[in-house]
């Protein structure tokens, strides 16, 4: 064959590469804003604390990702979202997968604080 | 409980995602006003692709899981199993698109702010060059003020001065000259220019001229006869500077020339004036010493002849009292002409003493020929003066007339004016003329051209001293311009100024 195939464990793991990826690249902008002379501020302070929790969000995402594919059939029981549960005795990897399963506590109020970073910088070019 | 319910942690996630949708989309749009508000910057610009990367982000997997939980709630679990993989999948490209805007954040700004540091500079550079630019067009302004000042006063100085000012080129062409020099050169222009070389009279001068600029690349105090517009000849004293190129070499010359010829004739006459005076003095003092003895000579001359009988000696003894009577004369002369004898100064009307010196002499004019014109001026002031003097000088003018008009006769006309201050008397013969070198010695004592025997040279020397005396001048003008056309001979024209006495 020409070309190669993909099997079934290939798509979590590019997933998985792109939360590195992205958690990489913002380590990265968060790096460079702190370092440079001219992003200082609250504004440039939001967008920082924003990288943060992104990367931590990537990392919870990441290791729940992980979980769920450690996680069988019977950690987790029930007919659909709202009744299901991760059943007893918890391990380790049911704990990360309960700690991912609410990464939108950290998701959100990421986005949040990006949001007030721009409103900030709109802020401060208005004046 | 056998577990840990799910519940929560779902509810967390189906509005945190819904959550998250809104605060992308609000942080999209502050992007965007950023971006709209400076285009050029660059931060505001990745701010708004990385914005809308997020919210693309946040809308997939927002959505996904929204209808994931909507799906599973409703019993549709198996349609979720066909839009999974497409949800995770767009997600995943998502995340790599958004980590790879980030990542070149980095190299855009770089260049952003190289970009922005060469436009700084430009600007700064920009700035400066039109700070200088502006100086410069303020200082080209204040220096062609300046030049244009100064132009205007040196043209000043070029055209209005009496002397004249002018600039040659290589072949002595005359490239500026001021009014003056125009005027006084205005008949050797050649087409638009005078050569120089031509307005000198005498054309060695121009070869001693040349060779002294030529030696000394200087000529300071050159005076050389010059041919003016009017046909005359006046004296120019040139001070002039050769003019050089970068490599040294003539290519022509500036300089100042100022007529002298008024200036030399005042000096002239004030040299003869000089002159006459020392002359009358020692004409005085010899006369004074001469005439005693010359009268005793006569006494005892006389005395001789009364007492001699013998006509032999008498008449020896009477050309004794002849020649002495002649010599008595010439001394009566030599002190008129001096000021010796005294004076009765009174105010004159000099028509009535022309009219009885007329009276006197008519008669012999008339006989030999010669017309007395007169145009004498009506209402003429008086001159304060000594009248039988005065009459001496009509008497002497009027017989020098009559010699000049010779044995052919002519005409005399004998005028009166006032002329401001002065009045005019001009005597004037249609006679044979004075030649021009003559003219300057007929003021002499014992000057004449008249044979041995007629003239003792004394008559104008006496006019002469008298005219000065009551403050006077005296010219002599031969020959009278026109006369020759019209009567063909040249003339001679005596004009005398007295002042007017005061007191009138």
């Amino acid at each position: 064959m020409a070309f190669q195939t993909h099997g079934s464990p290939e798509g979590i793991y590019v997933h998985q590469m792109g939360h590195v990826a992205f958690a990489g690249a913002l380590g990265y902008l968060f790096w460079h804003t702190k370092k440079s002379q001219t992003h200082n501020g609250t504004t440039w302070k939001y967008l920082q604390i924003f990288c943060l929790l992104m990367i931590l969000w990537n990392v919870v995402t990441f290791f729940g990702h992980w979980a769920v594919g450690i996680l069988g059939v019977e950690d987790i029981e029930g007919h659909d979202s709202f009744d299901k549960i991760v059943t007893f005795p918890l391990n380790f990897t049911k704990i990360i997968y309960l700690i991912a399963k609410a990464d939108h506590l950290i998701f959100a109020p990421a986005l949040f604080v990006l949001m007030l970073s721009l409103r900030s910088f709109v802020k401060r070019e208005k004046k | 409980m056998i577990g840990i319910s799910l519940f929560p942690a779902v509810c967390i996630e189906f509005f945190g995602s819904a959550l998250a949708i809104i605060f992308s989309c609000l942080s999209c749009y502050y992007a965007f006003k950023l971006s709209r508000r400076d285009p050029n910057n660059f931060i505001w610009g990745f701010l708004w692709y990385f914005t809308i990367a997020i919210t693309i982000f946040c809308f997939s997997r927002g959505v996904g899981h929204i209808v994931r939980i909507i799906l599973d709630v409703t019993g549709y679990t198996d349609e979720w199993k066909i839009l999974s993989p497409w949800s995770g999948g767009l997600n995943t490209l998502l995340l790599i698109s958004v980590s790879a805007v980030i990542i070149y954040y980095h190299k855009g700004l770089e260049a952003y702010k190289a970009i922005g540091e060469k436009a700084s500079k430009l600007k700064v550079v920009a700035d400066e060059l039109q700070t200088l630019n502006s100086k410069l067009e303020d200082r080209v302004e204040e220096r062609t003020e300046e030049l244009a000042a100064s132009e205007r006063r040196f043209r000043s100085i070029f055209e209005n001065s009496k002397d004249i000012v002018y600039v040659t080129d290589d072949i002595n062409k005359i490239t500026h000259i001021n009014a003056s020099g125009k005027e006084l050169f205005a008949d050797k222009v050649t087409g638009k220019y005078i050569l120089f070389p031509e307005i000198f009279s005498d054309p060695k001068e121009w070869i001693r001229f040349k060779e002294i600029l030529e030696k000394q690349g200087y000529v300071e105090d050159f005076e050389t006869s010059c041919m003016t517009s009017n046909g005359q000849k006046s004296t120019i004293l040139f001070s002039v500077n050769a003019i050089h190129n970068l490599y040294g070499e003539v290519i022509g010359h500036e300089g100042i020339g100022k007529d002298t010829t008024r200036l030399n004739l005042m000096t002239e006459k004030l040299m003869d004036q000089e002159k006459m005076a020392s002359v009358g003095q020692m004409a005085a003092g010899v006369a004074h010493e001469i005439n005693t003895p010359l009268g005793i000579i006569l006494g005892y001359s006389q005395l001789m002849l009364d007492d001699e009988e013998e006509i032999q000696e008498a008449a020896y003894l009477e050309i004794i009292e002849r020649q002495a009577k002649i010599c008595q004369k010439i001394v009566a002369d030599l002190l008129k002409f001096s000021r010796q004898s005294e004076s009765v100064i009174q105010f004159v009307n000099i028509n009535e003493l022309i009219q009885d010196v007329l009276s006197v002499t008519g008669h012999t004019l008339s006989i030999n020929r010669v017309e007395v014109h007169l145009d004498l001026q009506e209402m003429l002031p008086l001159v304060y003066a000594d009248s039988e003097r005065i009459q001496q000088v009509f008497i002497n003018l009027i017989n020098n007339a009559h010699f000049a008009l010779g044995e052919e006769g002519g005409e005399i006309t004998i005028s009166t004016k006032e002329h401001s201050d002065k009045v005019e008397i001009i005597v004037e013969d249609t006679g044979c003329g004075i030649p021009e070198d003559v003219q300057k010695k007929i003021f002499d004592p014992f000057f004449t051209t008249k044979d041995v025997g007629e003239g003792t040279g004394l008559g104008l020397s006496v006019v002469y001293g008298i005219i000065v005396e009551f403050g006077g001048t005296i010219n002599v003008v031969s020959p009278v311009p026109g006369m020759k056309e019209e009567k063909g001979r040249p003339g001679t024209a005596f004009s005398m100024l007295l002042p007017i006495g005061e007191d009138q």
